[in-house]
């Protein structure tokens, strides 16, 4: 039996601030339905459907490009995690930091998994569709 | 880039889909040990190290099916994920069920991911490659991250090698909790999932 291939309807939600980056996201994801946010408030808002967010749709999966040092950024994950309603959201983050205090903390904000984003673009490019390729066709997604 | 052979704690009480889990991830080339046991409450009594289990290593990765006897596999997940000492291990559900209800549930529970165990036998075999790919390599586990000031990775790396643990082309260890897996019972239960092709011997290459 072939597995469904939920990614060409999947939406993905991506905190990403760098344009040049989110070029590299779309070029991996080749999908039409990446939305992109630039801060963690915006992230709240695009999940709660609040003011110019009113009409998003809700994301299947959610990608932080975030670093655990950012105080604004643990508390947007912790906020997701601990929110009945979107907590079952998979959250995966991507960031430079490889020290175990951030990755202890990912995990520990309840993250689904944490990446340690490569700097070169095209081994990034890899990362991020072995990432996609895992979360949209292998394991199964929350459904609303 | 992995230090020392990670450590998997397998949770499944049917023997055909344990032998064939084990026998995949035996396949793929991150050292790995792997502990199989069939029942919840001795999962919740090893993670705990309790009675028999005083020097149980702690898991990296577990794979949790749902269907378990005496604690049910959501329990068990409930369990580990609201213990701030357990919550950051990974735990990959990995069962038969695709209800809507389970996954939803589990993820609820923070799971780390969910994953439907397939009905045809190389399906089964790429699904357990992918998240050896996934998990094992793409990942970063803080349990398989050294904290900040402990030895460098050179000298992890060091004594990691000194028990075998970086050498790929070592065979992975398996610890059956129960010698109760016996061939004939695994075989038995293969026939169950399978039909006519573990009759024909196809599974036993």
């Amino acid at each position: 039996m072939p597995t469904e291939a939920p990614s060409a309807t999947a939406e993905i939600l991506l905190l990403e601030q760098d344009p040049e980056e989110v070029a590299v996201f779309r070029q991996a994801t080749d999908t039409s339905r990446l939305n992109v946010v630039k801060d963690c408030a915006n992230i709240l808002r695009f999940l709660r459907r609040q003011g110019q967010h009113s009409g998003a749709p809700r994301p299947d999966l959610i990608l932080l490009d975030l670093e655990l040092s950012d105080p604004d950024g643990c508390e947007m994950l912790s906020d997701i995690k601990k929110d009945p309603g979107l907590k079952r959201i998979p959250v995966v983050v991507l960031a430079k930091s490889e020290s175990y205090e951030h990755i202890f903390q990912a995990y520990d904000l309840h993250a689904n998994a944490y990446i340690c984003k490569p700097e070169d673009r095209e081994e990034l490019i890899k990362v991020l569709r072995a990432t996609l390729h895992f979360w949209l066709a292998l394991a199964r997604l929350p459904r609303h | 880039m992995k230090r020392r052979p990670i450590e998997i704690l397998l949770v499944d009480d049917s023997p055909a889909d344990a032998w064939l889990i084990r026998r995949a991830l035996e396949e793929g080339d991150t050292p790995k040990r792997i502990t199989v046991i069939a029942d919840g409450e001795r999962v919740v009594d090893y993670l705990h190290r309790r009675g028999e289990f005083a020097n149980a290593p702690r898991p990296d990765l577990i794979l949790l099916d749902l269907n378990l006897p005496r604690v049910a596999g959501l329990d068990v997940l409930q369990r580990i994920k609201t213990d701030p000492a357990l919550r950051t291990i990974t735990v990959i559900v990995l069962t038969t069920s695709e209800a809507s209800i389970d996954i939803n549930r589990a993820y609820d529970l923070s799971a780390n991911c969910y994953v439907v165990k397939p009905l045809e036998l190389d399906d089964f075999t790429a699904t357990i490659r992918g998240i050896e790919n996934f998990w094992m390599r793409l990942a970063s586990l803080p349990s398989l991250t050294p904290p900040a000031g402990s030895e460098s990775s050179g000298e992890r790396n060091k004594g990691a090698s000194a028990d075998g643990g970086l050498n790929p082309k070592r065979k992975p260890s398996v610890h059956l909790e129960r010698t109760r897996l016996t061939r004939r019972r695994i075989r038995a239960s293969l026939r169950g999932r399978f039909g006519v092709h573990a009759r024909r011997g196809e599974l036993w290459r």
